[in-house]
């Protein structure tokens, strides 16, 4: 006889659902400024490795502005230096992409890889 | 109803509870032989409890507290489920019709030991797909007994039943779950019928579990009746479902609810 299941530590969750997370838009850069409090500019790159282009509304290419973005605290916890010149990756929100979140720092022989 | 923790049991124990089960083999059989169009489920119940009773048991299912408030506790010692019913089904006063499927759960108390086991069987001819369903679902339950050996996990269990029941494009129940058993019929751990291989509790010797996988040809989804025990398909296909009672061993899991 069946009981019905107790959604506790006894009853590992189904693999298959998927979680429903924030969305966040991942994206490299390369930092252009250093700012206090950890805070960086980040020029984005394409997956290319050339400077991003975005079609605006007019239908002409533009360049996208540098993007205001912090050091993610689990770097922070870990020192993880970012100077200007580096490659990084970084999440942006789909509500605001003026500011990004910087989620990691790309060796050089890592560079653009997707 | 389903706290603490795993309490694994000694040979001496194991011994008392595969007696218990082979009285529930035995009921189990005596009902089988008794299933043809016709016949009602409240018949099939009786045959069970006299059975059970004669045998020197108790039946288990007989005054089961239902986990919701409200419903009055389970008043038969099977529960016959037919057709879309997936279990829980309150024997009665239905009469079963050639192309039925009927899915009978019994449980026997002896000398104090549980034993719980289920099997679906077909009334008369049955159409293929059902046939199917019941093959798959009887070797899912095999597949599970297998992946149930000491040093495994839980969820080596349901990964075995998810694996072989999604490959046969079926679905899987996921109310409900098979249990530990022993001194009383619901102790941890929860067994579920799907899960990660190598996830959840340990599997150590002496434990026993009744493994049960409830497997539906459409949805997985579950209605209940008014009366607030029987679970249905929410869209009406068939659902079966087998079980039995096995425990842990260092020679590998054991099945303790079979006929001596």
């Amino acid at each position: 006889m069946p009981p019905p299941r107790n959604r506790n530590r006894d009853a590992p969750d189904p693999p298959d659902e998927p979680s429903s997370k924030t969305p966040v838009i991942e994206i490299e850069g390369e930092v252009v400024d250093s700012l206090p409090n950890t805070m960086f500019l980040v020029k984005p790159i394409g997956p290319n490795g050339q400077p991003l282009r975005i079609q605006t509304g007019d239908g002409t290419e533009d360049e996208p502005k540098a993007i205001l973005a912090h050091l993610a605290g689990k770097m922070r916890l870990r020192f993880i230096r970012v100077g200007v010149g580096d490659r990084v990756r970084m999440q942006l929100s789909p509500y605001d992409l003026s500011r990004g979140r910087i989620t990691w720092r790309l060796r050089a022989d890592q560079r653009v890889e997707r | 109803m389903m706290s603490g923790s795993i309490k694994p049991k000694t040979p001496a124990q194991i011994e008392a509870m595969a007696a218990s089960g082979r009285v529930l083999a035995g009921a189990l059989d005596e009902i089988e032989a008794a299933v043809r169009p016709g016949v009602t489920t409240g018949e099939l119940n009786t045959v069970a409890e006299s059975f059970i009773r004669d045998h020197g048991g108790i039946p288990s299912f007989l005054g089961v507290p239902a986990a919701e408030p409200g419903v009055k506790p389970f008043p038969g010692a099977i529960c016959a489920s037919i057709n879309d019913a997936i279990v829980h089904g309150i024997p009665g006063s239905a009469e079963l019709r050639e192309g039925d499927i009927i899915s009978l759960d019994c449980g026997v108390i002896l000398d104090g030991w549980h034993s719980d086991s289920a099997r679906t069987l077909a009334v008369g001819e049955i159409d293929p797909d059902a046939s199917r369903l019941l093959d798959v679902t009887r070797a899912a339950l095999a597949e599970a007994i297998r992946a149930a050996v000491a040093g495994g996990h839980i969820g080596d269990i349901g990964a075995a039943v998810q694996k072989l029941v999604e490959e046969a494009g079926l679905t899987i129940v996921r109310r409900f779950v098979g249990h530990g058993i022993g001194r009383t019929m619901h102790e941890s751990p929860q067994v579920p019928n799907f899960g990660r291989s190598g996830g959840g509790p340990a599997l150590l010797p002496g434990t026993t579990l009744a493994i049960e996988p409830m497997v539906n040809i459409g949805s997985a989804g579950v209605v209940f009746d008014a009366d607030g025990w029987t679970a249905r398909t929410d869209d009406g296909s068939l659902s079966a479902h087998f079980e039995h009672t096995v425990a842990i061993t260092h020679a590998g899991p054991r099945v303790l609810t079979e006929a001596a």
